[in-house]
């Protein structure tokens, strides 16, 4: 089982079973990032593997935002999105590295997470968290329906590994994308700004919970 | 075989090698063949389904046909027949699945089928998206009550809930790289 409630201090998010999916989004440009990097940060300190898929920043970035990959570089693999053609490589400290060069080739994220879950599970690793940094990237290059069958896809694939899934999806998208891409995981966080920090609440089958202010909303 | 069974076309020079997998496959499936590479490109049209592909044929590659369907945007699955196991990643070629040779009919019959199965999944993925992005949109522009009493909306939930049983039915809901690669590549082309 894996526990996301000491990042987001909601009650749907513990106990959630291996292969769930949970995307976390943004209502009002509150900042997803880093409450995604906080969630696979914790599954590395709990001794899980961990894949960051990074649309924007290159994996050296993604590596600066985990502590936990220094320690143990073989839990950490990474799919970045840059150059001009799909590669791999091993970084000197050890991590794997899949680079693609767009967010719209969504084939070579696939043959790159397939690499990542190889290594993982060479390495030993029977849980992880596969953080997706973001679907907002993929969205914008491929669209609503693209994007949605993606993260259906990897969901699916995420069930028969066992792994975690986060999906992060910031601004811009309408709240019409926001909810047929709801329907690729099996819960949604959604993320608010208040005036004494973030707030969170759970959409789950078509109905939302309450606000909740979230005490990790220190950013 | 009927005119309703899925359809395979088999590309491959030598005439023994053709008619084995024909017969083979003639109870199941429409089964049409073509002697090399040039033959099979004229045959390839929307009613293919699933294409065996000689990798090693004089004229041209099963490669090089591979490309044409790909460039083309030709709707079917492939399957390459190398003589050698491949020493390439076949994730990254561009086709659904190999064979060796000598391929044996259990080996192939069980190929046929899962692409065939690959392709019922990506047309249920279709007609789920088409559903959840009308819910999205209904949402969007009617509130709860109204919701309660639009007959759409209740049959879309209906068939939204079969759909899910019926995702994670084919494929085994994705479990295998292979399945996950090539489920991927087609949404790519579309």
């Amino acid at each position: 089982m894996y526990d996301l409630s000491g990042v987001f201090e909601l009650d749907a998010l513990t106990g959630l079973p291996p292969g769930a999916t949970v995307l976390v989004a943004d209502t009002d440009g509150a900042d997803t990032t880093s409450w995604l990097y906080d969630a696979v940060q914790q599954g590395l300190e709990a001794g899980e593997g961990a894949v960051v898929v990074s649309t924007e920043e290159p994996a050296e970035a993604v590596l600066d935002r985990l502590d936990g990959a220094r320690d143990e570089p073989q839990s950490v693999c990474v799919v970045e999105c840059q150059g001009t053609e799909r590669s791999s490589r091993m970084r000197g400290d050890g991590v794997f590295v899949y680079s693609v060069p767009s967010p719209d080739d969504l084939t070579g994220i696939g043959l790159g997470l397939s690499a990542c879950f190889d290594r993982l599970e060479a390495a030993g690793y029977e849980s992880g968290r596969i953080g997706f940094v973001s679907l907002s990237s993929i969205l914008g290059a491929t669209g609503d329906q693209a994007t949605f069958k993606f993260a259906h896809v990897v969901s699916s694939r995420l069930g028969s590994a066992g792994y975690l899934g986060l999906f992060g999806l910031a601004q811009p998208h309408g709240l019409e994308s926001r909810r047929i891409l709801s329907e690729a995981a099996e819960l949604t966080v959604e993320l608010k700004h208040t005036p004494t920090g973030t707030a969170g609440r759970i959409w789950q089958q078509q109905t939302e919970s309450e606000w909740h202010p979230l005490a990790g909303s220190k950013r | 075989m009927t005119a309703s069974d899925p359809v395979v076309l088999i590309v491959e020079d030598e005439p023994d090698v053709a008619e084995t997998y024909r017969l083979w496959l003639t109870d199941s499936y429409t089964v049409e063949t073509a002697r090399n590479g040039d033959e099979g490109i004229e045959k390839l049209d929307g009613s293919i389904d699933v294409v065996l592909l000689d990798r090693m044929m004089p004229g041209l590659s099963g490669d090089e046909v591979l490309e044409h369907i790909r460039r083309e945007g030709i709707d079917c699955r492939v399957a390459m027949v190398t003589a050698v196991e491949p020493d390439f990643d076949i994730l990254e070629m561009g086709f659904d699945a190999y064979l060796s040779k000598p391929v044996k009919s259990d080996e192939l019959e069980q190929t046929v089928a899962n692409l065939l199965e690959r392709s019922t999944y990506d047309i249920l993925l279709q007609e789920y998206y088409a559903l959840v992005e009308k819910r999205a949109t209904l949402e969007a522009t009617k509130n709860a009550s109204e919701l309660s009493d639009h007959d759409e909306y209740e049959r879309l939930k209906t068939r939204l809930d079969e759909l899910r049983d019926e995702l994670s039915d084919t494929l085994g809901g994705i479990e295998d790289d292979d399945d996950f690669v090539a489920t991927l590549r087609n949404i790519d082309e579309n």
